[in-house]
């Protein structure tokens, strides 16, 4: 499994598949058994916890949501990076980030006060304030509204695209991976089933991770899963 | 990298995110400022009441009522008081449960059998027949040491509880109601084969009081708690990641599995110490981050100064009126806490209940 600066990698599969693990054994979360997991040719398991937290930002499925405000669960983000307490040049950053996300005008409200799109955007904003190479998104879009589900993809997208970053999230919903990834990764039963660009997506390969049958159609030159 | 992110930055939002900032330090100033003048009101009350003046020229000289008696008692009460605010607060982060603190999970009861045990069967009390200073403690060391021990068995539970069986709050708190009853239990076996002076003291012991306290109990708990004080202070941030949950924590690099255990044992600690020189004393530790989180949020870099001084404020506060209320008479300030601590320990639970259903 690779991924490159700016790219947008989607690991896919039924519930169960370990496609959570999966995310969690690239952060660290959870220990792996086997395999090597580098960033930039460093081995990650020779570096300490706040070495890996400096080169992975990590976005939880399920927020806790602190009566703390949107600026400051920005800011946390900066954590790797703060010895005593947070610099100019930490909170610079973190104003940086919440502008850069739209979040100016909810920057001073608490989190438990904004809307579950909004706390994902800050959840991003969060991770992104690390200054990562490597972004981890776990299900970025699950409880949001259609609407909001796309607010989300684009505004990641968008960030990866202009930073010298790469993003490798769960997703449940295919199409909306598939309009917003460049590589895909089928996971079955905890292992990779099949991993590559959009012409993975084939009404094989569905079923056979899923056990459903699909029908694949071609919209604007992206795979459209049609289940029958 | 995210070196590019320097888009729309603009310098109207620094007045805003400072003002903010400056609201919640002002907050700490006026609650510092009300822990003095509440401290001098407090050392000028009692059986011989003291001018402000009077309070401040004996402390000067280092005589009198204000100097001898007052001021140790308001002092260990600011230290307690801060120290159970701190270790309550801790304790709601790391175990992620609004209802913890040293009372509600059986730390101060574990402790006070231990020290209790450390009275009647390992000597560390010599005994008297005056009235409620029946018992002097004449090695305070190990009445402490055997308070942290029992108070350590408390935690294990707690901990083994919390992390490995992932229990609902309530039944966190339950389970401290347990361990509780059972150090209570406990308690009573100890009285069985205690003397009648010693039953009396302990029994008055389990209230909670400040009338006992010295210099040396002061330079103790003083010592002990200072550098607690500061680590608590020192890992805000890390409190503010556990906070945001276990795993954004974990991802920013917060060594969770190390934190919990720390803070639970150093809050364990905080608890033995008071409760091997002053009693139980219930729910300044729920009290006061409360309180604090009302009015300045949740973020622990101001929670727990603030908490601090407000728990100081509450003991100082309860103290006074356990003094003066029914005086000649001094009741134990434990009664005063508890009377305070025990509608909110209940609204709290109620309003739980309430927003998962």
């Amino acid at each position: 499994m690779d991924v490159k600066v700016h790219e947008v990698l989607a690991i896919l599969g039924p519930n169960g598949a370990g496609k959570t693990t999966l995310l969690k054994c690239i952060n660290g979360l959870l220990k792996k058994k086997i395999g090597i997991i580098m960033v930039d040719e460093e081995d990650l398991s020779k570096l300490t916890k706040t070495e890996v937290a400096k080169r992975i930002g990590y976005v939880p499925q399920r927020a806790e949501v602190p009566k703390i405000t949107v600026f400051d669960s920005v800011l946390l983000g900066r954590k790797p990076h703060i010895t005593w307490d947070a610099s100019t040049k930490d909170i610079q950053i973190a104003k940086d980030v919440v502008s850069r996300l739209g979040l100016d005008a909810l920057s001073l409200k608490y989190i438990d006060e904004i809307s579950g799109g909004e706390l994902q955007k800050v959840q991003i904003a969060r991770a992104l304030v690390q200054e990562p190479k490597v972004l981890l998104l776990d299900e970025p879009t699950s409880n949001l509204d259609l609407c909001n589900q796309h607010r989300i993809m684009a505004t990641l997208v968008d960030v990866v695209k202009r930073n010298d970053l790469a993003a490798i999230m769960t997703m449940h919903d295919l199409n909306l991976a598939m309009q917003y990834s460049d590589k895909f990764i089928l996971l079955k039963e905890g292992k990779i089933f099949a991993a590559g660009s959009h012409e993975i997506i084939t009404p094989k390969n569905i079923g056979a991770v899923y056990n459903l049958s699909v029908s694949v159609a071609n919209y604007l030159g992206r795979p459209i899963i049609i289940p029958i | 990298m995210v070196k590019s992110l320097t888009i729309n930055s603009t310098k109207e939002d620094a007045p805003d995110y400072l003002k903010y900032i400056g609201k919640k330090v002002l907050f700490i100033t006026v609650c510092a400022v009300a822990l003095l003048l509440v401290a001098l009101f407090a050392l000028s009350l009692g059986s011989a009441n003291l001018s402000v003046a009077e309070v401040i020229s004996q402390i000067l000289s280092q005589s009198g009522i204000a100097w001898s008696i007052r001021l140790p008692r308001v002092l260990v009460a600011v230290v307690a008081g801060a120290m159970l605010a701190v270790a309550g607060a801790v304790m709601q982060c790391i175990l992620k449960n609004h209802l913890s603190e040293p009372y509600t999970l059986g730390l101060s009861q574990a402790a006070a059998f231990g020290a209790a045990f450390a009275i009647v069967f390992l000597g560390a009390g010599s005994t008297f027949s005056n009235a409620k200073d029946a018992v002097i403690v004449s090695n305070q060391y190990t009445v402490a040491l055997c308070a942290f021990c029992f108070s350590l068995i408390s935690t294990a539970v707690i901990l083994v509880l919390t992390r490995l069986t992932r229990v609902s709050p309530e039944a966190i708190v339950l389970s401290g109601v347990v361990m509780g009853s059972v150090f209570g239990a406990a308690l009573t076996a100890v009285q069985y084969f205690a003397s009648d002076v010693q039953i009396a003291s302990i029994v008055y012991w389990t209230f909670g009081d400040l009338s006992r306290i010295t210099w040396d109990n002061l330079a103790l708990i003083g010592t002990a708690s200072l550098p607690v004080l500061i680590y608590f202070i020192y890992n805000r941030w890390n409190y503010n990641a556990l906070d945001a949950g276990i795993d954004t924590a974990s991802s920013l690099g917060v060594n969770v599995n190390r934190h919990v255990i720390v803070g639970m044992v150093l809050s364990s600690l905080i608890a033995a110490l008071i409760v091997s020189m002053m009693g139980v004393i219930g729910f300044v530790g729920l009290l006061a981050p409360h309180m604090v989180r009302r009015v300045i949020g949740s973020d622990n870099r101001f929670v727990l100064p603030a908490s601090a001084l407000v728990g100081a404020l509450i003991l100082v506060v309860s103290d006074t009126i356990a003094r003066t209320i029914i005086a000649p008479l001094i009741l134990p300030v434990g009664v005063i806490t508890s009377f305070m601590g025990g509608p909110l320990f209940l609204y709290i639970l109620i309003r739980g209940y309430r927003k998962r259903n």
